[in-house]
């Protein structure tokens, strides 16, 4: 048997032939390093759908599906109590928490690295409470009874967090995905806002666009919900001192 | 961007109502203790009462709509005046509407006592005073001390006697009634047994408010209290339903992704040689 050199020849000539540096000729071609080629798919990286996430497009819409049926049966189920229900509060933040849950095909929702959502969340609040601080020096309300503070605060906690879970968490996550960190701000701050609309009116609607904004900035900058969800509550609780 | 965010914060709460929520965000709070001009022996110290005002515009000749609150924690008076609600003297560009609390008169309602402050309420231009439209009425609320299971009516203060007016529930402690005209108006408990002299507010059958019945003002929820459940039930039925779909929608794309991994990474396929 001879020892023949290696040159180049027609494809499938044999499969030990290597005829290039960076091909392989067989049923499985590499053309280039972007593109795999297989039996029945040609799949470009822009557009990769990995199997174990769902259409990031319908669970948005979902999930903003979610976040609109809890709202209106917050409102239900308040009637006249409006935005003081304390029942239907909660239910509106047991809702969000298993929609969002929902939403997540298998890890439960992380809400990043604890030290820095800390620091980030509580520099976050400073900010939220500021203008309502000096606000309220020039012009102090009343005092509210403290024994209706510990419920007042654990249901507020409740709903703050479970709001963000779902907006700076699930839907987040679901809209980066699909559209980068600028259509989730698109996305989640005038959901935000409009989600205060039918329990404070379209007065709150600016007010409640700016504290979306800051928030997606807080998530920006902490890279987990938790941020948020810290300053979020906390700017909630002050509002107790700070009316 | 956060510096941007910063500044539309401070430029929207700067701008927003006293006593506001901070953030339009959250609970409710709840209300404050009530604030007496001349508190009841044994009573806490609170704040003094605060007014309501606002300046009506006048458009062609014509009020237009106005509301306003005084400033307390669950306010304790709210007055709204619709479109053409004041006589407009010649030369008037505005009317200042008002209500300021007073003390309590030491004179007691005929079977029941006063649980409010009295509220003077006033149409003034130019420091002359302006009356009310012949036909129009002027909507209060008015806030008790406290919750009662007892009868309450809002009554007028002449000078020397008070007269019952129509009277709406329309809150837990919060009465509604449609003023005739301008005056002082209070809030009376009446004793266990006592019904009051004149009717309630109509009500249209099935439980909602009719248009001419006095509600709350400046509600935002669209839902008047004791309008009855349906607009309310409805509400929830759709809510609930849409989270139903909405939390279905997502579990089934979750499973039928996980059955697409599952099938697609089967330990029976074999990958395919190389020719």
């Amino acid at each position: 048997m001879t020892t023949a050199p290696l040159t180049g020849g027609p494809p499938g000539a044999g499969s030990d032939r290597l005829v290039g540096p960076d091909r392989l000729v067989g049923p499985d071609r590499l053309v280039g390093s972007d593109r795999l080629v297989g039996p029945d798919r040609l799949v470009r990286p822009d557009r990769l759908v990995r199997p174990d996430r769902p259409g990031p497009t319908l669970t948005a819409c979902a999930l903003v599906a979610g976040l609109a049926g809890a709202l209106a049966v917050r409102v239900g189920l308040a009637g006249g109590a409006g935005v003081r229900s304390i029942p239907a509060g909660l239910v509106f933040a047991g809702i969000l928490t298993a929609v969002a849950i929902a939403a997540r095909p298998r890890c439960p929702l992380t809400a990043g690295p604890p030290r820095r959502q800390l620091v980030v969340g509580c520099t976050g609040a400073l900010v939220l409470c500021a203008v309502p601080l000096t606000v309220h020096l020039r012009q102090p309300g009343g005092a509210l009874p403290l024994a209706e503070l510990p419920t007042w605060a654990a249901v507020v906690s409740a709903v703050a967090i479970a709001e963000e879970l779902l907006l700076r968490g699930a839907l987040w996550e679901v809209t980066a995905g699909r559209w980068g960190t600028g259509g989730a701000l698109v996305v989640t701050t005038p959901a935000f806002a409009l989600l205060h609309v039918p329990l404070y009116g379209w007065p709150a609607l600016p007010l409640d666009l700016a504290v979306g904004l800051l928030l997606g900035g807080l998530r920006l900058a902490a890279r987990g919900w938790g941020a948020p969800a810290a300053a979020h509550t906390l700017a909630d609780l002050a509002g107790w001192w700070l009316r | 961007m956060l510096v941007l965010a910063v500044l539309a914060l401070a430029a929207t709460v700067a701008a927003r109502p006293p006593h506001a929520p901070p953030l339009y965000d959250g609970l409710g709070f709840p209300d404050e203790p009530y604030r007496w001009v001349v508190p009841p022996a044994g009573s806490a110290r609170t704040p003094g009462a605060t007014p309501a005002a606002v300046t009506v515009r006048i458009t062609g000749g014509t009020t237009v709509s106005a509301q306003a609150l005084s400033a307390e924690q669950g306010p304790q008076v709210a007055v709204a005046a619709p479109d053409g609600a004041f006589a407009v003297p010649d030369g008037t560009m505005s009317i200042t509407l008002r209500a300021d609390p007073r003390p309590v008169p030491p004179a007691v309602p005929d079977g029941g006592q006063v649980v409010s402050n009295l509220y003077e309420l006033t149409a003034t231009s130019a420091g002359r005073p302006v009356q009310l439209a012949p036909g129009h009425v002027l909507l209060v609320n008015m806030r008790s001390e406290s919750a009662t299971d007892r009868s309450v009516v809002i009554c007028r203060w002449t000078g020397r006697r008070w007269e019952q007016v129509p009277t709406e529930q329309v809150g837990t402690d919060v009465y509604a009634s449609r003023l005739q005209t301008l005056g002082a108006v209070a809030v009376v408990r009446l004793d266990p047994g006592v019904r009051p002299t004149v009717s309630s507010i109509a009500r249209a059958p099935g439980g909602q408010g009719s248009s001419t019945a006095a509600g709350p003002v400046g509600s935002t929820t669209g839902t008047t209290p004791g309008s009855g459940p349906p607009a309310s039930t409805l509400v929830l039925a759709l809510g609930g339903l849409v989270v139903v779909l909405a939390t279905g929608l997502l579990i089934v794309r979750r499973r039928s992704a996980r059955t697409t991994t599952e099938s697609a990474t089967s330990p029976g396929d074999e990958q395919p040689k190389p020719a």
